[in-house]
């Protein structure tokens, strides 16, 4: 058995706004193999930058296991972390500009992320990356000058600068017309390939959907189910499914609960190849 | 873009590399390459207004530091020299070695000592001259002219070498250092021949024969020389005289002397040699070297060696750093609280940089970057603005010390010397402040990678507010100072020495006290936003929203004020003490002290002949012993009222004001004959046989004046009534008045003068010299004696006995016997304490060889020219206390100070002052007091607090530029927001105006508090000298309503000036664009 590049297993994550505590995450479960580009998708709130700044190494996860390429997160020292942000991952923030230096060039922004491999080599491949992904004549440009979409071109680049194996990506087409976007991720789903990285990208953008491998749909902090595209006779479809965590817990959709006016106890029913919830006579159902 | 393509393509070729593969151009230029020097320099451009803002202030702390190092070491250098000024000749040094008569002896002795002196002093002292003297010749002709018996003028013959080279001839030709036939040619000094030549008729072609006396039976050597020519020197306060130019000596030359000392085989003579201090090369880096050298030298010579060595050098420059010493106190003080508000500037600078920068640092971070590398970043902007921060501290401290230079009397200071001198001390301070930086870099290096962090951070804001730890800090702060100032106020007249803790914690009091002041930030947002108006309500939120960024700001307002507030009332407080202390040390405008020792001097007439305007008192000074205590006393009789209308005083010298502790023990003064009722004369029945004199009658009234009456000539031969009116005198005499002597004058001739039936113009009789009751009489020059006198038949007046009085061309007076009751004196609190004595408690005091009868009738902690360290005190009425002594036989029982009030114009006094033969001393209180300010320690630590001050303001105004300047650039999405509904850009405008009043208004009154507290808590600490002379009387706060409100005001209104501006330009916003960003 392979180990998976990302392992999350019951993350939990607490922190404190003002005197509140807020539980971003509750639980959370996520693998995601070598290679494997996936997108996390979810309404405002549900825990998709917590999650993110996690992998990300910029935040310890209150409980349970986060594993990236075989480090364990949550008891990394900070040296190690370091050396896990600036090694293994590569992480776009969610505005472009947050993610560049504005008084460096592109070429010089791309040049002071990259930290490991050789020096003397560094400098060509870091014009190499940014040549592979549209902004070869752009290089001794600042970011200033750059448009919306090579801007966000230049983040990708910048976070890919260190041949990270996984790639997070907060939003990198929020920012983005539609053509843009679809240029932006063909070409990312190239270099990612060509770097044999995988990725962690957060979007609200359908069309993103048809890049990634799958999207993870989470909700209150905790992963609720998953898109896929399958193919089945010939055509691929769009297949959506339920994820049960360990603990053998599922999230039944928003639409179905309350379609069927599911709420507080309900009657399972195994049969022989399913299991049915039903309502409760003494729920609040009919 | 076709040219960064171009450059692609070129560098491929120049490299070599392989087809298609993608190499960028780079730039040239170390500044263009990507290390991390060239971030740090591109980061800075991009930001340049924090860029500028840290370099402004990193320049202003090192500016403040090196300006305060040369403020010190120029206020040590300028105290040396003006110490070495007032030793005048005690500093100079001599090297004698006696017994020299030949020339070889004379040369190695000359030679050896000056490689000597030169080897332990180097350049500290200049050379002054090397001469021969002989030993004292006795004039015994002139042009063949014997001079009588005795021989009373003698002479030594000197031989200077270089003499020429110092002198100009006034007559006659320079002769050269050859014996001519058998004389040998000799110059003297012109001036020597002014003040003889009229007694010796001594003039050039003179031949002058000394004959030397080899004692009594010894032979008798003469030897004789011609008066070639005299001289006067070029410049007497040339260092070759050392102050001493030989105007009783001949001089000749090297050669001629050691012939003349051959020719008188007795006579011997002396090597010597004398050197000036040069106080451009005596400074507070070398003292130690020169006292050292001093101290061999004088081992070398006159311990080791026969020789004779003088120099009070060493104990001038000792003396000097002794005081240096006990100011080094407060001036260390005051250097760290300048440092303190130095570091809080640059700390403030350096948060509100590194804040403006996190954003990037956090995004590093995010990269991968480690923590050291973000501190290399940040270390390298730093050390960036050093580089250029360096350059603008040395001009700054160079301006200053050329401004300070400038008004120091006598200087002459090249502004290129300025530079120099500021060159290491700017370039440390910037360097230690890098460090500084570097350090606060490396604490701040990690910055929260997540807005999340930040929210985390922000809710520990508050947390020095937490359970009122603030209040509970500010209540100690203020425990702190008030502790300071016991510690100050219950030692006064001590020896000035606080501990360095002492003197150390006002500076942590300050800290504890700003600390607790950022409470007003709250407190001030709610009072001044208190309208319902939604600018004040905005400014409001934004200060309690975030409390910690505005406390910041707040604390550096507070930390300048409070500096400028303390600067301004220490420096008051110290140069009113400073005066007070000179007016103390004088006590009255002039004060001149006259000797009694064989004659009383004649003050009365001498303050009779001074300029009209001024007052002046009759004081007895002498010491006497109080019982057989073994504890000397210094005894003041004073004259009542006319005492206290000259005398320096001050309302906390006693319990009660002095004047009014003197009306105490005048009224309680038992001596003198009352005159019963309220008289309006005086009369009394006077017999003459006709002298030319005339009769005076002395009186004091209840407020202690000594009036003299006149009474009438005494020419008129027999018997008349002379009246002294008593309404005559102004102002007004107060009653009752007592008769206190009747004083006969006469001039010339000799006879008697009887006295009968003197009494009231009411008929009143206040004595009728009938009967023997004591009185006694007074009579002066040429026989001085003091007699008892009674009534004798010899002038009878309606059949009793009269007061009969021989004189003969002389003054004489009569008094009436003492009272048998103690005399009523005032104490010393600590004369009281160490006698054991208390309030009217009699004991005797010996004095003069009597004794006299006190009573302590009050008590004072201080009196003018009083210090209790070194003296005891005991103040005594004068007319009485001198008549007891005069009275029991004692000697010189005379009044002999002047105390002078009223004086316009010192100089006049002091002159004629001068004219007078018994003249001891003079002291001018203007004088005084101009020293005392002058004193360059004083001046030096004044200037220390002004720059601080001024330095701290710029600092502020920078700060509050920087802070708002950077508030309202973060806001700017907010104003956009605000602006697109409808806001007006005046109301936003108004909101930040509304936050600058807040922070000023806590930061004014907080520093302005804290200030005068500190002032109040250190000026009674805060010593520039351990003499009594420099601790008495003590320093009362003094405030200068106007500096203070200048300093107060000034910071505001410069601020909110400057406020408006940032104001005025951060509020602008590009609504359309910033909008258009966010959708």
């Amino acid at each position: 058995m392979t180990l998976a590049l990302v392992d999350c297993e019951g993350v939990v994550h607490i922190y404190k706004a003002e005197k509140l505590e807020v539980v971003a995450l509750q639980g959370l479960d996520l693998v995601v193999e070598a290679g494997e580009m996936v997108a996390i998708a979810g309404r405002s709130g549900s825990g998709k930058t917590t999650l993110m700044n996690i992998l990300a190494g910029l935040e310890t996860p209150t409980a349970g296991v986060v594993r990236v390429g075989g480090h364990d997160l949550s008891r990394l020292s900070s040296a190690e972390r370091e050396q896990y942000r600036r090694e293994t991952v590569g992480y776009v923030l969610q505005h472009a500009m947050g993610n560049v230096a504005p008084y460096l060039t592109a070429l010089e922004n791309v040049e002071a992320a990259a930290l490991t491999g050789p020096s003397r080599d560094r400098s060509r491949m870091c014009a190499e990356l940014l040549e592979r992904l549209g902004l070869g004549d752009r290089l001794l440009r600042r970011p200033a000058e750059l448009a919306g979409h090579e801007t966000q071109r230049l983040a990708l680049a910048i976070a890919l600068a260190n041949r990270p194996r996984l790639l997070l990506a907060d939003e990198p087409t929020a920012e983005l017309d539609t053509a843009s976007a679809a240029h932006l991720l063909a070409d990312l789903t190239d270099v990612l390939r060509e770097q044999d990285a995988a990725a962690v990208i957060v979007t609200h953008d359908p069309q993103l959907e048809t890049y990634v491998d799958r999207v993870v749909m989470i909700r209150d902090g905790r992963t609720s189910s998953e898109r896929r595209w399958v193919e089945r006779e010939g055509e691929l479809i769009h297949d959506e499914l339920a994820i049960m965590d360990r603990a053998g817990r599922i999230q039944l959709p928003r639409a179905y609960v309350e379609r069927l006016g599911l709420s507080g106890r309900v009657r399972l029913h195994l049969d022989a190849d399913r299991i049915s919830i039903l309502r409760s006579e003494e729920g609040g159902g009919e | 873009m076709e040219d960064d393509a171009g450059a692609i393509a070129g560098y491929i070729a120049a490299d070599e590399r392989p087809a298609g593969q993608v190499t960028p151009s780079r730039p040239r230029g170390a500044f263009r390459r990507l290390w991390l020097g060239g971030i740090a320099l591109r980061q800075l451009l991009w930001r340049p207004s924090l860029a500028v803002a840290q370099l402004l202030t990193l320049a202003a702390a090192a500016t403040l530091v090196a300006s305060v190092v040369l403020i010190q070491g120029r206020a040590t250098d300028e105290g040396l020299r003006t110490s070495l000024a007032g030793a005048g000749q005690g500093a100079n040094l001599i090297v004698e070695r006696d017994g020299v008569r030949q020339a070889p002896a004379y040369d190695s002795f000359q030679r050896d000592a000056a490689a000597r002196v030169r080897g332990e002093l180097g350049d500290a002292v200049t050379a002054g001259a090397q001469y021969a003297r002989s030993s004292a010749l006795i004039l015994s002709s002139i042009d063949g002219v014997a001079q009588g018996q005795p021989f009373s003028e003698v002479s030594s013959v000197t031989a200077y070498q270089g003499l020429r080279d110092h002198v100009r001839v006034v007559a006659g030709r320079w002769p050269s250092d050859t014996r001519v036939g058998a004389d040998w040619q000799l110059t003297a000094s012109a001036r020597a021949t002014d003040i003889l030549g009229t007694v010796l008729n001594f003039h050039v072609g003179s031949e002058y024969c000394f004959t030397y006396f080899a004692g009594r039976n010894g032979p008798r050597q003469s030897w004789c020389g011609r008066i070639a020519a005299t001289w006067l020197p070029d410049d007497r306060a040339d260092p070759f005289w050392a102050g001493h130019v030989p105007e009783t000596d001949v001089t000749t030359g090297h050669d001629s002397l050691f012939q003349i000392l051959g020719h008188i085989p007795a006579a011997t003579g002396s090597a010597i040699q004398q050197y000036v201090p040069d106080t451009a090369h005596i400074n507070a880096a070398n003292t130690g070297q020169v006292v050292g050298g001093v101290n061999r030298l004088r081992g070398t010579f006159s311990v080791s060696s026969n020789d004779i060595f003088v120099s009070g050098l060493d104990s001038t420059v000792t003396t000097f750093l002794n005081r240096q010493d006990a100011a080094s106190g407060p001036t260390t003080v005051t250097s760290i609280g300048l440092l303190v508000v130095a570091l809080a500037a640059m700390g403030f600078a350096a948060l509100q940089f590194i804040a403006g920068h996190s954003a990037q640092a956090a995004m590093w971070r995010a990269r991968g970057w480690p923590r050291r590398r973000v501190f290399g970043l940040y270390t390298a902007e730093f050390a960036a603005l050093a580089v250029l921060a360096a350059p603008l501290a040395i001009l700054a401290t160079a301006a200053i010390s050329s401004v300070i230079a400038g008004t120091a009397a006598g200087a002459n200071h090249s502004w290129w010397q300025s530079v120099r001198d500021a060159t290491s001390p700017a370039l440390l301070a910037t360097a230690g402040f890098l460090a500084i930086l570097a350090a606060i870099a490396a604490a701040l290096s990690g910055p929260e990678l997540t807005q999340r962090g930040r929210d985390r951070s922000s809710t520990r804001r508050r947390s020095w507010r937490r359970r009122a730890t603030d209040l509970l800090v500010g209540l100690a702060g203020a425990g702190i100072l008030v502790f300071v100032h016991l510690g100050g106020t219950s030692t006064p007249g001590g020896d000035g020495q606080v501990s360095g803790i002492v003197l150390g914690l006002p500076v942590l009091a300050v800290g504890m006290l700003a600390f607790a002041s950022l409470r007003l930030v709250g407190m001030a947002a709610r009072v001044a936003t208190s309208s319902r108006s939604l600018g004040g309500r905005l400014a409001r939120w934004q200060v309690e929203r975030d409390p910690a960024q505005y406390a910041r700001l707040c604390l550096l307002v507070t930390l300048a004020v409070a500096v400028g507030v303390f600067a301004s009332s220490y420096t008051a407080s110290d140069r009113a003490g400073a005066i007070d202390r000179a007016d103390y040390l004088v006590g009255s405008d002039i004060r001149a002290t006259f000797s009694a020792a064989s004659s009383p001097p004649q003050l009365t007439a001498l303050a009779a002949s001074l300029p009209r305007g001024t007052r002046s008192a009759q004081v007895f000074r002498g010491a006497g012993r109080p019982g057989r205590s073994g504890t000397d006393a210094t005894v003041l009789g004073i004259p009542g009222q006319d005492f206290w209308d000259v005398a320096y005083t001050r309302s906390d010298f006693a319990a009660q004001p002095l004047p009014s502790l003197g009306a105490t023990m005048t009224a309680r003064d038992p001596d003198g004959l009352a005159a019963p009722g309220t008289p309006r004369a005086l009369t009394v029945a006077v017999y003459s046989s006709g002298l030319d004199g005339r009769a005076v009658l002395e009186v004091s009234d209840a407020a202690g004046r000594d009036v003299s009456l006149q009474l009438g000539a005494l020419s008129a031969p027999g018997w008349s009534e002379m009246t002294a009116s008593l309404t005559s005198p102004a102002p007004a005499l107060v009653y009752p008045v007592r008769v206190r002597a009747l004083r006969l004058e006469v001039r010339g001739g000799s006879g008697d003068v009887a006295l009968a039936d003197l009494r009231t113009d009411s008929g009143a009789v206040v004595e009728s010299f009938a009967a023997n009751d004591g009185w006694w009489q007074e009579s002066f020059s040429p026989n001085p004696a003091e007699t008892g006198v009674a009534p004798s038949t010899t002038r009878r007046r309606n059949g009793q006995p009269t007061l009969d009085v021989p004189l003969d061309q002389q003054t004489v007076i009569i008094e009436p016997a003492p009272s048998h009751s103690p005399l009523p004196v005032l104490l010393g609190a600590q004369t009281m304490s160490d006698l054991g004595v208390s309030i009217g408690e009699t004991f005797p005091l010996h004095i003069n060889t009597v004794d006299v009868s006190l009573v302590p009738v009050g008590s004072f902690a201080q009196f003018p020219t009083y210090y209790p360290a070194r003296e005891s005190l005991i103040v005594a009425p004068m007319s009485s206390f001198v008549g007891r002594l005069g009275h029991a036989g004692a000697s010189i029982p005379w009044d002999n100070e002047l105390w002078i009030g009223g004086v316009r114009d010192p100089g006049v006094v002091t002159n004629r002052l001068a004219a007078d033969l018994d003249l001891l001393q003079t002291l001018d209180r203007s004088q005084a007091e101009t020293l005392a300010l002058d004193d360059p320690l004083r001046v030096g630590l004044s200037e220390e607090l002004g720059l601080g001050f001024v330095v701290a303001l710029a600092v502020v105004v920078i700060g509050f530029a920087l802070h708002f300047l950077a508030a309202a650039r973060s806001r700017t999405t907010q104003f956009a927001i605000m602006r697109a509904n409808g806001v007006p850009e005046q109301l936003i405008r108004g909101s930040l105006a509304a936050e600058q009043v807040v922070v000023l208004v806590s930061g004014l009154v907080a520093g302005a508090v804290i200030g005068l507290a500190l002032a109040w808590a250190v000026v009674p600490v805060f010593h520039l000298g351990t003499l009594p002379e420099d601790l008495i009387p003590a320093t009362p706060l003094h405030l200068d309503a106007v500096t203070l409100a200048t300093v107060v005001l000034g910071t505001g209104a410069l601020t909110l000036v400057v406020g408006r501006l940032v104001a005025r330009a951060g509020s602008r916003v590009d609504v359309m664009a910033t909008v258009r960003s966010l959708t």
